[in-house]
C-alpha cells in the first residue's frame, strides 16, 4: 500500500444526467509517477480527474461503482476538504478557477479554508509564486494576467496547499507555444524537485513524450492501452484509430521504415531522437534526401486589397489605458489564405475586431474593398466578412440548430426558400445536417464549434475570420474544422485564421502574418516564416517539431524545410 | 469604474477597512437624517474631498459619470415633487393643466437628489481605495458569517463577468448580421435585448458548475477555523479619521436638528 499513491478498482460512473462516462476502469499510480492520460473529446479523461479528489460522487452526484482510493483514502467517504489536502486539481479553463480580487488571496484561499497561520500562509505563498515565476505580481487583478499567467496561478493555487497528488486536466489547451513550454517546465521542476505525483490529462503528445512515465490511452470510458510513452506512441495504427495524436517525428520515422524496408525499432518520440536516427539512417546510406520542386509562389498580389488595415493603432480606454496595436498596415488579397500567430495578448484578436468594427480604430483605418469602413455598421459589414468568434458557448442562443443557422440569412430578409437552402448549404458544409432538431447546448464542444461556423457561412460572406477555432478541439476535431475552411477557400473564400496551433498553420495557410506586443513583426509566405526558427523563437513561437526536424536535418543535405508530414517523407527516399 | 479598486498611494488606501466601512455607514445615516439641502451639499463635498484625499484619478469624468446614470432620474423626482409636494399647496412657480409646480416642491426634489449624491459619492470609496481581499477579511472580522462575506465576494466578481459574457453574445448577434443599432426602442428590447438572457444564464450557469469546483477543491467549507491572510487592524490614523468623521456627521445631524430640517415636514414648516 506504502508506494500506491492512487489506486481505481472495476470504476464505473454515471453522471446524473444519465450519460456513460467511464465503464470499468483499474489503475495503479504509484508515488512519484507522472502518468499521462490521452484520448478524444468525450473519452472520459476529465470525468476520470474529477474522480481523484472526490468532486465525484460527492458534488456532482451520479452513480459510482468501484473503489477510488487516494493516497490510502476512499474517497466515498472521505468529504472534499479532506481530499483536497492531498490531490490538488487544476482545470482546463483557467478564468473559472481563478475567483479572488488578487494574485494574494488567490494562493492563499485554499489556505485560508484550512486554518494555516499567517505567517505559514506568507512562507508558502512566497515558495509557490517562486515556483510558478509570478514573484512580484502579488497585489495584482488575476483577470489581468495573461492565458499563461493565469493557468500558472491556478497552479499555484493548488501547490500552496502542498498535496502529494496534482491532478491536472488540460492545464495548457488554451496557450500560446511559450505559455505551454512555461506551464510544462513548472511540472517538470514539481516531478523532479519535489518527487510530486502527477496525472494530466491532455492532447500535447510532443510535451508529453518530454516527461512522462506513463501514459494512459482512454477510449469511450475504457482503458485501450497503457505503457510508456516510447510503448504507447509505437502503437501507430492503434492511436489513429482513436484519433490519438502520435507525434509527427515518431510517424515520420516508421512511415520511412516501411518504405525502405527496415524492421522498426527503437522508435523516437522527441526531437533529438528522431534527429540522431534519421542522421544514422542516412550516414549508413539507407536514406537519402532528394530535391523537392520550387516552392509555390503566391498568387497575384495586384489590384485592390479586399481588407487593408492603414497605421491602425488601438487603445483599450482604461484606466489605465491599453495600447494594443501600434501602427499596424496590412493588405489581404482575395482568395488568399492567411494566418495569424502571435503570444497570447499580441493583439491578434484586437486586429480582426478592428477589421469588422466592433471595435473603432483609435487612428488609422480599415478598408474594405477601398472603402472606409468606419460608415458601416458592424451588421452590414458581416455580410461581407463572416467572423467566427473563440467561444462557441456565447454564439449559440436558438432553440434548435436550424433556428441558429437561419438567424443571419433571415437578418438579411432574404425569402423563406432561399433561407431554407442556405441553411441546408451550411449545414451540409460542416457535416451536422443529420442534428437539425437538436437544442444547441447539447451538442458536444467540438459539434458546437462546427455550427458557430455554419451561422456565419450560412451568410455567405466574401471573408471569412476565424478566432482560435482550434481551442479546446481533440485532434480529429481540430482537422475536421480545417477542413471545412480549405474547402471554402478552395470555393474562393477570402479566409484569416487566428491560432496558436503551428501545426494547423504550416499545413493550411500560404501567408502567415506574425505579431507581437502589437506590432506586425513578420508577414510572408508561412515557408518562409517556419524557415527562420531563430526569427520566431524571439516571437515566443516555434515552427511544428516536423519543420523542427527538416531544419536540424537540411546540413545534412535536407531541402529546404517541410511544412508538414507528408512534404517530409517526400523529401526522404530509400537508398537501393 | 464604480467599483474598481484604484491602484494609488494615499492616507485613505492605508486605513483599515473596517474604518472605510464605518465611515460610509455614518454618511449614510447623516445623509438619511438629514433634508437640509445646503448641509447635505456638505456632505457630498466631505465625500468629494475624500476622493482628493486618496488621489484618485479622473474625479472629473467620475463626477460626470455619476450624473449621466442619475440623470433621468434626478429629473423625474422633482418633476413629481414638483408637481406633488404637498398636494401642490406652496408658491406656485407655474402650471400645467391648472397643476402648479410649486417652489417647495422643487426644493425638496432636490434635497432628495443632493441626500442621493451623497450616498452615492461616498459609497464607491470604499471598493477604490480597498482591495477586495482586505474588505472581505474587513465584513468577517465585523462578525458576519464567512459563507455570506464569500458570497458578497463572488457576486460582485459576477457583475464584471455578466458584463463581459453579455458584451460577447450581443457581439455574436451583431456579427449575424442582427442590426441593434438601427433598431427602435421597443424592438431593441424585444429582438435585441430579451434573447440574450437565456444565453447569457446557460453560460453563467455553466462557468458558476465550474467555479463550484475550483471552490470546493481548494478545502472550501473545511470544519478549522478560518485565517485570513490580509490583516484587519486599526492604527492610530483609523481612530483619528473616526473621530474627526463622528464629530463632522454629529454636527451636521444637530444643526439640522436644532433647524427643524430632521424631517421632510420640517423641510416644509421651514419655509412657511
Amino acid at each position: 500500500m506504502g508506494n500506491v499513491a492512487i489506486e481505481l478498482r472495476s470504476v464505473r460512473y454515471q453522471y446524473p444526467d444519465g450519460t456513460e462516462a467511464l465503464k470499468g476502469i483499474d489503475l495503479t499510480i504509484e508515488r512519484g509517477e507522472c502518468v499521462t492520460i490521452m484520448g478524444q473529446n468525450g473519452a472520459g479523461k476529465t470525468t476520470l480527474c474529477l474522480l481523484l479528489n472526490g468532486i465525484i460522487p460527492h458534488i456532482k452526484g451520479g452513480i459510482l461503482e468501484g473503489d477510488v482510493i487516494v493516497d490510502g483514502l476512499n474517497t466515498k467517504r472521505h468529504p472534499v476538504y479532506e481530499l483536497a489536502q492531498r490531490v490538488g486539481i487544476v482545470l482546463q479553463d483557467p478564468d473559472s478557477q481563478l475567483f479572488c480580487p488578487d494574485v494574494k488571496s488567490e494562493v492563499c484561499f485554499g489556505l485560508e479554508n484550512l486554518g494555516v497561520s499567517r505567517d505559514e500562509m506568507l512562507r508558502r505563498l512566497e515558495w509557490t509564486l517562486e515556483i510558478v515565476r509570478l514573484k512580484g505580481m502579488e497585489e495584482l487583478n488575476p483577470n489581468n494576467l495573461s492565458g499563461g499567467q493565469k493557468q500558472r496561478l491556478a497552479l499555484a493555487a493548488v501547490l500552496a496547499m502542498k498535496p502529494k497528488i496534482l491532478v491536472l486536466d488540460e492545464p495548457t489547451s488554451q496557450l500560446d507555444p511559450i505559455g505551454t513550454a512555461e506551464v510544462f517546465s513548472v511540472i517538470k521542476t514539481l516531478k523532479e524537485e519535489y518527487c510530486a505525483t502527477i496525472v494530466i490529462a491532455s492532447h500535447k503528445s510532443e510535451e508529453i513524450a518530454e516527461f512522462a512515465d506513463r501514459v494512459v490511452v482512454l477510449h469511450r470510458g475504457r482503458i485501450v492501452t497503457e505503457g510508456t510513452p516510447e510503448e504507447i506512441f509505437s502503437k501507430i495504427d492503434l492511436l489513429k484509430k482513436i484519433y490519438v495524436k502520435v507525434p509527427d517525428v515518431t510517424v515520420a520515422y516508421v512511415e520511412t521504415c516501411h518504405k525502405i524496408k527496415t524492421p522498426i525499432e527503437n522508435v523516437p518520440i522527441r526531437l533529438r531522437e528522431a534527429y540522431e536516427v534519421f542522421d544514422r539512417l542516412r550516414r549508413l546510406r539507407r536514406i537519402r534526401f532528394k530535391p523537392q520542386p520550387e516552392a509555390e509562389k503566391i498568387a497575384n498580389r495586384k489590384g485592390v486589397p479586399i481588407i487593408e488595415v492603414r497605421n491602425l493603432w488601438y487603445v483599450y480606454p482604461g484606466p489605465p489605458p491599453v495600447t494594443a496595436l501600434k501602427n499596424v498596415n496590412l493588405k489581404i488579397f482575395e482568395g488568399e489564405f492567411v494566418g495569424i500567430i502571435g503570444q497570447n495578448g499580441s493583439g491578434k484578436t484586437t486586429l480582426v475586431k478592428n477589421i469588422i468594427g466592433l471595435l473603432k480604430p483609435t487612428r488609422g483605418v480599415c478598408l474594405f474593398k477601398g472603402e472606409n469602413i468606419s460608415k458601416y455598421t458592424v451588421s452590414e459589414l458581416a455580410r461581407h466578412i463572416g467572423l467566427v468568434l473563440q467561444n462557441p458557448e456565447t454564439q449559440l442562443f436558438a432553440l434548435t440548430v436550424r433556428e441558429e443557422v437561419a438567424f443571419g440569412p433571415r437578418n438579411l430578409g432574404l425569402p423563406p426558400e432561399e433561407v431554407e437552402r442556405r441553411v441546408d448549404e451550411a449545414l451540409k458544409l460542416v457535416g451536422l445536417e443529420g442534428v437539425k432538431e437538436v437544442y444547441p447546448p447539447l451538442l458536444s464542444f467540438g459539434d458546437k464549434k462546427k455550427l458557430s461556423v455554419a451561422t456565419v457561412l450560412a451568410l455567405d460572406p466574401e471573408v471569412i475570420i476565424l478566432d482560435e477555432p482550434t481551442t479546446g478541439q481533440d485532434y480529429k476535431g481540430r482537422y475536421q474544422i480545417m477542413e471545412i475552411v480549405k474547402r471554402l477557400n478552395e470555393r474562393g473564400k477570402t479566409v484569416i485564421v487566428i491560432s496558436h496551433d503551428m501545426d494547423l498553420i504550416a499545413k493550411y495557410t500560404e501567408r502567415t502574418i506574425v505579431m507581437g506586443l502589437g506590432h506586425v513583426l513578420i508577414d510572408d509566405t508561412t515557408r518562409n516564416v517556419f524557415s527562420h526558427p531563430e526569427v520566431l523563437e524571439k516571437t515566443y513561437l516555434k515552427p511544428p517539431q516536423i519543420t523542427m526536424l527538416s531544419h536540424m536535418l537540411s546540413k545534412h543535405g535536407f531541402p529546404g524545410v517541410a511544412l508538414t508530414l507528408d512534404e517530409f517523407l517526400s523529401a526522404v527516399e530509400g537508398v537501393s | 469604474m464604480f467599483a474598481e479598486y484604484v491602484k494609488t498611494d494615499s492616507f485613505i488606501h492605508r486605513l483599515s477597512s473596517i474604518t472605510k466601512i464605518f465611515l460610509i455607514i455614518m454618511v449614510w445615516i447623516a445623509a438619511l437624517l438629514v433634508y437640509h439641502p445646503i448641509l447635505l451639499a456638505l456632505l457630498v463635498l466631505l465625500d468629494l474631498s475624500l476622493w482628493i484625499l486618496a488621489r484618485i484619478p479622473y474625479v472629473l469624468q467620475r463626477i460626470k459619470h455619476i450624473f449621466s446614470v442619475l440623470a433621468i432620474v434626478f429629473a423625474i423626482w422633482i418633476l413629481v415633487q414638483g408637481f406633488m409636494f404637498m398636494g401642490g399647496k406652496g408658491t406656485p412657480l407655474f402650471a400645467i393643466l391648472g397643476h402648479p409646480f410649486t417652489l417647495e416642491g422643487l426644493i425638496f426634489g432636490v434635497t432628495l437628489c443632493i441626500k442621493v449624491l451623497a450616498i452615492v459619492c461616498i459609497t464607491p470609496i470604499l471598493l477604490w481605495t480597498t482591495p477586495l481581499s482586505k474588505f472581505i477579511a474587513g465584513l468577517y472580522r465585523l462578525g458576519l458569517p464567512y459563507r455570506l462575506v464569500f458570497m458578497l465576494g463572488m457576486a460582485l466578481r459576477f457583475i464584471s463577468l455578466i458584463s463581459t459574457t453579455y458584451e460577447e453574445i450581443l457581439n455574436a448577434q451583431r456579427l449575424r448580421c442582427h442590426d441593434i443599432e438601427r433598431l427602435n426602442y421597443l424592438d431593441k428590447l424585444r429582438k435585441g435585448y430579451i434573447p440574450l438572457v437565456a444565453p447569457l444564464v446557460l453560460c453563467l450557469m455553466r462557468r458558476s458548475s465550474d467555479l463550484e469546483i475550483a471552490i470546493e477543491s481548494r478545502a472550501f467549507g473545511a470544519p478549522v477555523k478560518r485565517t485570513f491572510v490580509e490583516e484587519v487592524s486599526l492604527g492610530k490614523g483609523d481612530y483619528v479619521i473616526l473621530g474627526v468623521f463622528i464629530t463632522i456627521t454629529a454636527i451636521l445631524i444637530w444643526a439640522a436638528f436644532v433647524m427643524g430640517y430632521i424631517t421632510p415636514l420640517g423641510l416644509f414648516s421651514g419655509f412657511k
